[in-house]
Formats: structure tokens, sequence, C-alpha cells
């Protein structure tokens, strides 16, 4: 049972395609496994076909009218757009499949981990806009309190957090903005989650603020 | 409804969609063509498509209209909401590359809406005419979200506004427009 949610307007964002490519990762992994959230998406959606049908329409070129009547006789191309990797031949069954995509042939535990501080590691991944990452919290680990300077989107993958905002396991999102200074605690289990940031982080503390630029935080 | 707006003047899309799916009608494609093409033109110019790209991908949702018309389902989603998932992943596909990894595919018309996630395609006349009444500053929110594809922190810095009001105004334009949510979260 999931009991936090992105913020609406966080998956409003997803449905117009507005959310950079690191946060729209968390939403799409967290979409694949809640009901709720595919369902305000779907109603965004219906507010973005009106707002279609509203639209001030830009007419296309004259010929454009002919052109479509032709091509609606020629075969569909085929093999144009790339095939997602088959997910039966991925490791890491156990991830959302939108990870496991990106993940790639590598099982959890062969990727380049790297440590930041003595009860986290993190696994930086190619997203291309935003910076998306793994982090794994040791078992009962007090993350350093801080804040970000943009949003950060974190679901969480395996074991459990608590801080402040409530108790978070698998399936949870954390949907934080910079007025949020937070304190994750991991459970007995620790905790694996996936993050997106579109902004770096912002310690509160002197001594991990200073160490920010190595963590890449 | 006693006031009647211009769009309920317009032809039963549904219907158009049913015919090209069936008989593989011209006339209704063309008519769906002429009414759709140049706003899905609109909208990917706004998306930053130069005018070249923007109307090979409006052309391109439509074709996929005539080739996937059978997947259609009226009770699931507007054709106007159906176009708008198709033209939405071809600008992923074609500007916005890198957040392709977070949708399922380019192809929206294939994705599957499930039952239990679908809203109720029948109120769309409704949503116009809600949307037009929306508050200018949460009108302009969204026509900067769904339109030039800006983040909620670039929209803050745009606009001069605090991210949270960001957020809560695009919040409360969907309740407003979309009624009570199932969850209240948080």
């Amino acid at each position: 049972m999931i009991h936090h949610h992105p913020e609406d307007a966080t998956l409003i964002s997803h449905a117009a395609g507005a959310l950079p490519a690191a946060m729209a990762l968390v939403v799409g992994c967290h979409l694949e496994s809640c009901t709720r959230c595919r369902r305000v998406v779907a109603q965004a959606e219906t507010i973005g076909g009106a707002l279609i049908d509203s639209l001030e329409p830009q007419a296309l070129k004259p010929q454009a009218r002919r052109s479509i009547l032709e091509r609606l006789d020629q075969p569909e191309p085929t093999g144009v757009s790339p095939q997602p990797a088959d997910l039966s031949d991925l490791p890491n069954p156990q991830l959302p499949k939108k990870l496991r995509q990106l993940l790639g042939t590598q099982a959890l535990e062969q990727q380049r981990w790297r440590s930041a501080g003595p009860g986290v590691r993190l696994l930086k991944l190619d997203c291309g806009e935003g910076s998306a990452m793994l982090m794994d919290i040791a078992p009962n680990y007090r993350v350093p309190v801080h804040s970000h300077r943009g949003t950060e989107l974190t679901l969480i993958l395996d074991g459990a957090y608590d801080d402040a905002l409530g108790h978070f396991a698998p399936g949870d999102v954390a949907d934080l903005d910079h007025q949020i200074e937070h304190q994750p605690a991991a459970g007995p289990q620790g905790c694996l989650c996936l993050a997106g940031l579109d902004a770096p982080v912002r310690y509160k503390a002197l001594l991990p603020r200073l160490l920010q630029p190595l963590f890449g935080l | 409804m006693a006031d009647t707006a211009d769009t309920d003047n317009q032809p039963d899309w549904a219907a158009c969609v049913a015919r090209v799916a069936e008989q593989r009608c011209r006339d209704s494609f063309m008519q769906l063509f002429d009414h759709y093409a140049p706003r899905l033109n609109s909208y990917l110019r706004q998306q930053g498509a130069s005018a070249e790209l923007a109307e090979e991908l409006a052309q391109e949702a439509l074709l996929s209209l005539w080739r996937k018309a059978a997947l259609y389902n009226p009770e699931k989603a507007q054709v106007s909401t159906w176009l708008f998932r198709i033209a939405r992943n071809l600008m992923i596909d074609q500007l916005r590359r890198e957040r392709g990894i977070a949708y399922d595919s380019a192809e929206a018309a294939d994705e599957p809406v499930m039952e239990d996630e679908a809203p109720d395609a029948t109120d769309a006349e409704t949503l116009r005419r809600k949307i037009a009444t929306l508050p200018q500053e949460q009108l302009t929110l969204v026509y900067k979200n769904f339109f030039e594809g800006k983040s909620h922190a670039e929209i803050a810095t745009e606009t001069g506004q605090p991210l949270g009001s960001v957020k809560s105004r695009l919040r409360a334009a969907l309740q407003r427009l979309r009624g009570q949510l199932e969850a209240e979260v948080h």
C-alpha cells in the first residue's frame, strides 16, 4: 500500500511532458506501481487534450492536405524506432521496468557504486537532464540534515526510511522542494531509493556542505 | 446545458475516428486532420519545434491516428486527449529525447489505459468551459506547463513567483478542473 505520492503539480507536469528527465524517471517508475497516480496523470492529460482543442490553430502549408492523403496509402514504416531492450534478458527483476532498462545488463551489485560517507553509497544514473541516482543507505544510518536547492523526488525501492514527514516504504515517493529540511533515517534493512533532482542539494551543517562537491550531490 | 459554447458545434470526433477505423473513411479522416493538425502544429511550435518539424510531427500524429484508429476507445479518452498524448510523446522523442526514459513508448497510441485509471471521458465540454473560467494566474501556469514545456522551477523564475506558489496554483487548477481527487495525500 502506497502512502506517499508525488504532488499533484508534479504529476500534472509529468502529463505535460515538462519534468526534467531525472524527475520524470522517478515519476515514471512510481506510476508503474501506483494506480492512484496513473489516474491523476490521465486526468491531467484530459486537460492537455482540452487545451489542444482550444488552441489557436496555425495552418499547415497548403500542400499538406494532398501530401497526407498520399501517405495514407503508403505502408507503415517498420523498425524505425529503436526497440527497448527485452526485459526478460535484463537482471534486477525486483526494480521498476524503466530503471531496469536504464541499468542495462549489469546486476545492481556490479554497477559502479561510489561511497558518499560512512553510511551511503551512490550510483549515478545517466539521464541527460537533471541528476538521477540510486542511493543505498546502510541499516539505521541517519543522513545529515539537508534541504534542496531545487526539487528532489525520491522513490523507495527497498527497505524503508523515516523522517519528520513520516515512514517511507517501497513505492512511496517523497516530493521535496527547497523549503523542506529533512534527515532521513534508514530502517533496520537499510534503504535503497531512486532520487531525481533538478538542482544540487543544500546541506545545513558546515562540514557536509563543504563535502558536497566531492559527493556530487 | 443552457449556455452553448462554440465547441458544441464541433463534429462528433469519436464517431469520426470510428468511421476511420471501420470504413477507412477518408472524409472523416480529413475532417479530423483539418481540425487537429493546425492545433497540434500550434502546440508543437510552442514547445520549440521549428516550423518544418512542427508540421512534420503534426502530420505524423494524424497518421498515427489513421493507423491506430481501431485501438481508440471512446469510453477511455477523448479524441483530443488521445492526440495530445501522441503529440506529446512525438515532441519528447524529437525535442526532449532525454525524457524518453520516463515514458512507455513514442507511440502513445499503443499505450493501454487501464479500466481503473481512465477518467470520465464524457465531460470534455464541461472541462473546456471550466478551463475558460480559471483565474488568469492559474491559466497562465497551466499554459506554460503544457505548451511551453517549462518546469516548475523555470516558471517560478520566469514569473517571479515562489516555487511553492507555482505548485499550489497548478494543484488548485487541477482540482478545479477535475473536481475532487479521490486521494488527499501528504
